[in-house]
């Protein structure tokens, strides 16, 4: 790999220089002619990012601020309805995000080091909790499903169809779906991640994609930290 | 040329450790891990109110949260517009369910006889005039099967 540098410095040397002078940054493969520098570049996607992600917990939040309101006005069925939801496996869904946002972050970090495979592996172990992630989601969704304990006009459960539980049900099923859904498209993301790395796309010098889809797979975990205890561990 | 590159690389790798690192990562999931134990271990063991225990999980789960922003995120390490972004959404999340809470938990004291936050819900089929919140006033047709169950509950307030 150096010796390749060396070789085409040597090449273009004289003519490389000259152009250098009036091109400036546009030398840089990964630099849009529209930024200053790289530093300014990469601040400017995160904090796109971060502003998508402001929006994300805002349309998160009408779901959170219907949720504690209905759980004020049911507060005795949501309590009820709680108990037909096994803590033991939103528990165990709990550790898996969490210990795929460690392997996440990890990603970030060899990417910025240029460390290929440490990078391929963490991405492949954060792909793999998010497909375990969906694993326990289905045998959750499906033991509701044999109960009828779904949401509006759905909801059939034999042991007495109770009004309050229809709505937590609701809640449940709109709350965890739609986080449900963004895990499969963390998951999307993360093979595209992770056939990019194995191509070595990501180094040092670029790991903005990496660094981006990060921030939103962190924010997806973050947002199951309220959801865990709030759906799972009602009293 | 190369020699030149090399110092470059290694100023990178000297920046790119003030960003955490891998030991302080795993410190950080390991407190995740606890806090997620000492969630479950309150919520297994009720307090007498149980609104101690909500709170207490939320906060845990706030702290949580501000872990995971601040070091997984790096939050603490990055430019301060990106917390910025965050604190705001935080903000309006906070106006949106305080302002809906105030008004839904003191509807009591502003309407007498509208239906009382906390309790079960009213059975409109014994009350037609009193409108529902719970959001049933539209689906006539189920409510009274599925609030059925209600009518000898203890507690109520009619």
């Amino acid at each position: 790999m150096s010796t390749a540098d060396i070789t085409l410095g040597a090449g273009g040397g004289g003519e490389h220089a000259h152009a250098g002078h009036h091109h400036g940054h546009s030398d840089d493969p990964y630099l849009k002619h529209y930024f200053a520098n790289r530093e300014q570049q990469g601040d400017t996607a995160k904090l796109g990012m971060w502003l998508f992600l402001a929006t994300e917990i805002l349309l998160f939040g009408g779901l959170f601020v219907g949720f504690g309101m209905m759980q004020a006005r049911h507060a005795e069925a949501f309590k009820a309805a709680h108990h037909h939801l096994d803590w033991r496996l939103g528990f165990l869904n709990t550790v898996v995000l969490l210990v795929s946002s460690y392997t996440m972050v990890m990603a970030v970090d060899a990417s910025t080091k240029s460390q290929k495979k440490k990078l391929v592996v963490n991405l492949a172990i954060t792909l793999a909790c998010a497909a375990t992630f969906m694993v326990v989601k289905y045998f959750e969704y499906s033991h509701k499903y044999h109960d009828g304990l779904l949401p509006g006009r759905f909801f059939t459960y034999e042991g007495g169809k109770d009004y309050g539980q229809m709505v937590f049900f609701s809640f449940y099923f709109m709350m965890t779906g739609l986080h449900g859904f963004h895990i499969l498209g963390g998951m999307a993301l993360l093979t595209w991640l992770l056939v990019k790395s194995r191509q070595g796309a990501f180094h040092a010098q670029y790991n903005t994609p990496v660094d981006l889809i990060g921030l939103y797979w962190h924010l997806v975990d973050l947002i199951w930290i309220y959801l865990f205890p709030l759906l799972y561990l009602i009293t | 040329m190369s020699a030149h590159t090399q110092v470059n690389h290694s100023h990178e790798h000297a920046e790119h450790h003030s960003h955490g690192g891998p030991a302080v990562y795993l410190k950080i999931l390991i407190a995740l891990l606890c806090l997620t134990f000492i969630t479950v271990f309150v919520a297994r063991h009720p307090f007498e109110d149980n609104t101690v225990n909500v709170v207490i999980a939320l906060v845990i789960a706030s702290i949580k949260a501000s872990l995971v922003a601040l070091v997984f995120m790096h939050l603490k390490y990055d430019r301060k517009i990106n917390a910025v972004a965050l604190v705001a959404g935080f903000l309006f999340l906070g106006l949106m369910l305080g302002a809906c809470m105030t008004d839904y938990l003191t509807r009591e004291s502003v309407l007498p006889g509208a239906p009382v936050p906390g309790g079960p819900p009213a059975p409109e089929s014994h009350h037609p005039g009193v409108p529902s919140a719970g959001g049933a006033g539209g689906h006539s047709t189920p409510a009274a099967p599925l609030t059925g169950e209600h009518a000898g509950q203890p507690g109520h307030p009619q």
